[in-house]
Parts: structure tokens; sequence; C-alpha cells
């Protein structure tokens, strides 16, 4: 049985609301996902709530999974029906990852966390606008909601595929945005000019919904990852720009 | 007998010599080291002056178990502050301020402990210049020793100097006969000292002998572990024994650049137990905290020294342009790392960053020029 965090007066709000929002990400793929694609878009909330912390192998490994090129469990135990192995080895499959990638992410973030989560003495006993239910924002921090919006919207947006080659330069550059910079290289520009790619990417067929998974898995998740742990990064600094901005002493 | 005529016109004249010793800056003899005269300064402010280091201020600092605690050596050191001598591993890629931090720290130390400075001298090295006016250098005694000075730009002229030329440069020279001589009768508090070591290792072999504690496999084909033909540089294994096992206890720092050239990862039980030795200096360790010999390490990156040797120290420094490591498993000998991030790839030179396995602290040191570009090689005769 969870406590529920209710139990609890919360004077540390944001590291409560990072948690909750964990437990629920877990508790959701404990019972396994309903598809490859809810698996990508899980992959990437769970991605921005850990700031980046989990394994950058885990996104190198999916996309190649995907593809039938690497033999893996990931894939065929996280996204319901299973396809080729029985419930109980996919449940158990599904357990392991969660301890192995999102145990250790989790203890990260909470680590980068909780040296600059602000404690409301006041707030606890008071309904106020601290109070960890009411939040929205990731770890309350606005500009991890913000990119986790920004992320969420530009990942759905490649999944669904669009109508028409102008719209794939305009998503491009919400990609850019989303992944903080951090999305580059020549496969971007392909994926305008080349023909194969506008047909992948405009294509309502089963198997250019396949090819636009297995692109988001290669050059989506990754890129966002790592603008998250940039962002995050940038964060920490803004929060602590006093300290900063003292230069250090003289050893 | 060589078939290599090696005589060369490139040897500079009695003149072109004498403007070279004129860019060095003259030995300092008025201090307190030098002159036992109390009221002088010492050499650490005098040292201090000369480079705009501003006092030693270990409040200056976040975390008192991070630099306070390396620099400071006490016997009493209380609450979760470790006592006696002190260890760290500074590493960073050639060119990032190893060398200069170094002259740092041993400034640091004469500061703060009035401590025994002992710089690991090599050939081909000689960093250790900016410090010359006010350095003790210690050269092993009845052995050929050469000294020249050789320019940045290999293709000046190099000037070759008797050993009294080397007054001009540093402040004394003194011969040593073994290990033992050297820490009892050579080493002076609140001074700095070069050390070349002695490449007929003579004494080593019996200061282990004299350990029962300390016993090794001889390498194959001989009955002691040191011996002649060792590379010089193993001297130093012998060297920190005697300076534990028979004194003077004194607060004394070893500062040994290039860790790797004397205790590299790749050390095996060769024809000289460089494997051996390099487990003799790891069963020392604690009792060179305990008796007061600090160790100073500095390498190009964690995996250049010899892993038995890294389980052991305590503290690391990150120097600037290489990302500190924000995981336990890059760091032998440490449980966790305190950083989530890696910070020091962005840091200029000249800042660097200071961790243990719970806190770290940036810090900087000040540049320390050497006033010419000439560089002096001390080649010791076998």
């Amino acid at each position: 049985m969870t406590m529920s965090s209710a139990a609890f007066e919360n004077y540390r709000p944001a590291l409560v609301t990072l948690h909750n929002d964990i437990r629920d990400l877990k508790d959701e793929y404990r019972g396994g996902l309903r598809s490859q694609r809810r698996l990508l878009t899980w992959l990437q909330e769970i991605t921005v709530r850990t700031i980046g912390e989990i394994d950058a192998q885990v996104y190198e490994d999916l996309p190649r999974e995907l593809m039938g090129e690497k033999l893996g469990m990931f894939v065929v135990a996280s996204v319901r029906p299973h396809e080729g192995i029985d419930d109980e080895r996919a449940r158990r499959g599904r357990e392991l990852w969660l301890t192995e990638h999102v145990t250790s992410a989790y203890q990260h973030a909470f680590r980068t966390l909780r040296t600059s989560a602000t404690e409301y003495v006041d707030s606890a006993e008071d309904e106020d606008a601290h109070a960890p239910d009411k939040q929205s924002a990731v770890a309350m921090r606005p500009s991890l909601r913000e990119w986790d919006q920004r992320q969420a919207t530009a990942l759905t947006d490649l999944l669904d595929g669009f109508d028409e080659r102008e719209e794939i330069s305009r998503w491009l550059d919400d990609v850019i945005m989303a992944s903080y910079g951090e999305a580059s290289g020549a496969w971007m520009r392909e994926l305008v000019r080349d023909e194969v790619a506008v047909e992948i990417l405009c294509g309502q067929a089963a198997k250019h919904e396949r090819a636009r998974r297995i692109l988001a898995a290669d050059k989506l998740l990754p890129n966002f990852r790592r603008g998250i742990r940039k962002l995050a990064n940038n964060a920490a600094e803004v929060a602590d720009a006093e300290t900063e901005s003292k230069e250090a002493q003289f050893a | 007998m060589s078939s290599i005529d090696w005589s060369t016109d490139d040897t500079a004249d009695a003149e072109l010599t004498e403007e070279i010793l004129h860019q060095f800056d003259e030995p300092v003899r008025t201090t307190y080291q030098a002159t036992g005269n109390t009221s002088r300064w010492s050499d650490a402010r005098s040292m201090r002056e000369t480079f705009g280091i501003p006092a030693w201020d270990p409040d200056a600092f976040e975390y008192e178990g991070v630099i306070p605690n390396c620099w400071e050596h006490s016997w009493d050191a209380g609450g979760d502050l470790i006592a006696g001598g002190t260890d760290f591993l500074a590493r960073g890629k050639p060119g990032k301020g190893k060398s200069t931090f170094g002259n740092y720290i041993a400034v640091r130390m004469l500061e703060a402990n009035d401590e025994k400075v002992v710089w690991r001298g090599s050939t081909s090295r000689s960093e250790w210049l900016p410090l010359a006016p006010w350095t003790v250098l210690c050269l092993p005694k009845g052995v050929d020793v050469t000294v020249r000075l050789e320019s940045k730009d290999p293709t000046d002229p190099a000037a070759e100097l008797d050993i009294d030329q080397l007054e001009r440069i540093v402040r004394e020279v003194r011969r040593y006969r073994d290990p033992v001589d050297l820490n009892r009768n050579h080493l002076d508090a609140g001074q700095f000292h070069v050390v070349y070591p002695d490449p007929q290792l003579r004494g080593c072999q019996e200061i282990l002998d004299k350990d029962p504690e300390k016993v090794y496999d001889t390498p194959p084909e001989r009955d002691t572990l040191f011996h002649e033909s060792d590379p010089a540089n193993h001297w130093w294994f012998a060297w920190a024994l005697a300076r534990v096992n028979h004194g003077p206890h004194h607060w004394t720092t070893w500062i040994c650049d290039e860790i790797g050239d004397i205790a590299p990862q790749s050390a095996r039980k060769d024809q000289f137990g460089t494997y051996q030795k390099v487990e003799l200096l790891k069963d020392l360790w604690v009792d060179a905290r305990k008796f007061g010999l600090s160790i100073f390490l500095f390498g190009h990156s964690e995996v250049d020294i010899h892993q038995a040797i890294r389980h052991k120290i305590r503290w690391r420094i990150q120097m600037p342009g290489t990302a500190n490591p924000t995981t336990s498993t890059d760091v032998v000998g440490f449980e966790t790392v305190p950083m989530n991030y890696e910070m020091t790839d962005e840091f200029p030179i000249g800042k660097a960053l200071m961790y243990n396995e719970t806190h770290f602290d940036p810090f900087r040191w000040k540049d320390m020029p050497s006033p010419t570009d000439y560089k002096l090689k001390i080649e010791v005769g076998r």
C-alpha cells in the first residue's frame, strides 16, 4: 500500500510534486502501456521528470529495438499485447526496467532538486498555492513545465504526421526549441529535401506511422533528453544567481 | 663506446650563457629561512609578495572539509575533519595549469603549515622554475651532474652550466647521500626543496630491509627489490618509506607532478619490480598520514595512475578543460561523488574544482609565470 502524501504536511512542495509525478508514471508503466506510441510519449514525460537522468543507453537502444535491429525486452515487455512472451515475464521485465533505470534516475533528480527546493514554513497547515496537489509545473519549475509541453507537442505532431511539406519545416523549428537547441545536423535538412522522408512524414499508412515512431525514438527523444539536462542545469544556475556571480576564492 | 659524434656547435659561449643566466631572477637570500633572522619575512611571505598571492583564508570556503581540511594540517583536527597528512590527485590535460597550481600549492603549504615542501625533480621537467629564487636544490652526492639551460625554441643554442653556476638560479645546492640523510640533514621547515633522485638508489634496499612488515616478491633473477639498475624514479618509493619510518616527522609535503611516470596503471611485476613498489607506496599511505607526510599528486587522467594508489586518495581536484565526473564509477576509491553536473569543462584556466565524497568547492589560483623561456635540464649520471 502506498502512503498518500496528503497524510504529511508538505513543507517542500517541489519535491513532493516530483515524487507524485514519477509515482503516477511508474504506476501506469507497471500495468503495461497500451501502444508503442504511448511508450514514446511516456518516455518523453518521464525524461523531463527525471531531468534527463535516465541512462543514455536506453535512448540509443530504443530505435534499434523498434526497427528490429536489436533484440531487447524493453519494447516487447512495455507494450501490451506482448509479442512472443507471456504476460508474467513481461510484468517482471517491466519491474526490472523500472528498478534499473527509473529508480536511480529519480534519485539523481531528487538530489539535484533538493538543494534548491524552497521550504515554505508557514504554508504547510493552510490551504495555499504551494500545496503539491495544486502544482501543475514539473517539480514546480515553470521552465521545465514549459519545455515538457513543447516536447510533448513536437512529439505528437510527428507521430500524427503532416499534411504538407511546409508544415515539416515549421515543425523542425519547434523541435529546435523543444530540444533547447540540442537537435541539429544534416537529418533536419534531409527531412524537408528528401522525397522518401517527406512521404514518410506525410503518409497515413501503418508503415509510415511505424517509420515516424522510429524517427521519433532516434532523433527526438535523445535530443530532448540532452536539452532537458542543459535546461535543468541553467535553471539551477538562475536560482543560485547570487552565489554563482561571486567568483571562486583563492585556494 | 659510442660510434656517433655527439659534439655540436650549438652550445652557447660564455657570453651568451651569461646573458641567459641574467634572464633568471636573483636568488632570494634575505628571508628568515635563508638568514635565520626571525625578524625577516618568511619565504612564504616573500613568495606571496612576488606573485601577488592573497593570504590564506580558510573562512572563504563554504565547506571546511574540502579545501581547508586538505590545506591546513593538524595533529588534532576535531569534528569530522581529518588529522595528520592529507593527499589529493589533481587531474587535467597538459597546459591547463597543473604545474602552476603545483607551485601555488607549495607556497600555501609553506604559509599555512611551515611545511617542508619536496618537489619531485625530474630530468625532463623544470616546472618549479617560478620558485627557483627560493629553492634549495638537493642532488645526490658523488655522481656526475650535467646542467643545461635549454630554450623553448629548440633551434636556439643551449647553455651548459657548472654546478657552481646553479646558485645563480637557486638559493642553495645541497648534496645528499641517501634518503635518510636527505630527510634528516637537508630538508628545512618552511622551505621549498627540489629533489633529484639518486640513480644508484643507494641505501634504498637497506631502508626496506629495516621494515619487517614490508615484504614483497623480488623481481626474477634478483635478491633485492631495489637495485642500482632500477629506473631512477624508483628512488622515490624508498624515500617515502624512509620519511615515514625514520622521520623526522615534521610536516612534509611531497609534490609529485606526473605521478603516472612513477606509479602507472600499467605497473607489472617486471624486472624492476614496479608493481611491488606501487604496492609498497600503497601500504605506507596510511602511515604517511599518521606521520604528517602529505602527498599531492598531479596527472593527466584518473587511469594514468595505478588504482591501488587511487583507492587511497581522499581528495580530488579537477582542473579546467575537462568535465568533472558526476558518478562514482569514474573515481576509484569514492563511493559517491557530490557533483550532479559537469562544470569544470567550462572553467577558465586558473579555476578548478576540489571535492571529496561529500562536498565540492570551486577555487582559483594565481598565475606564477617563470621569468624566462629557458628550461633547466639537470641530468644525474649513474
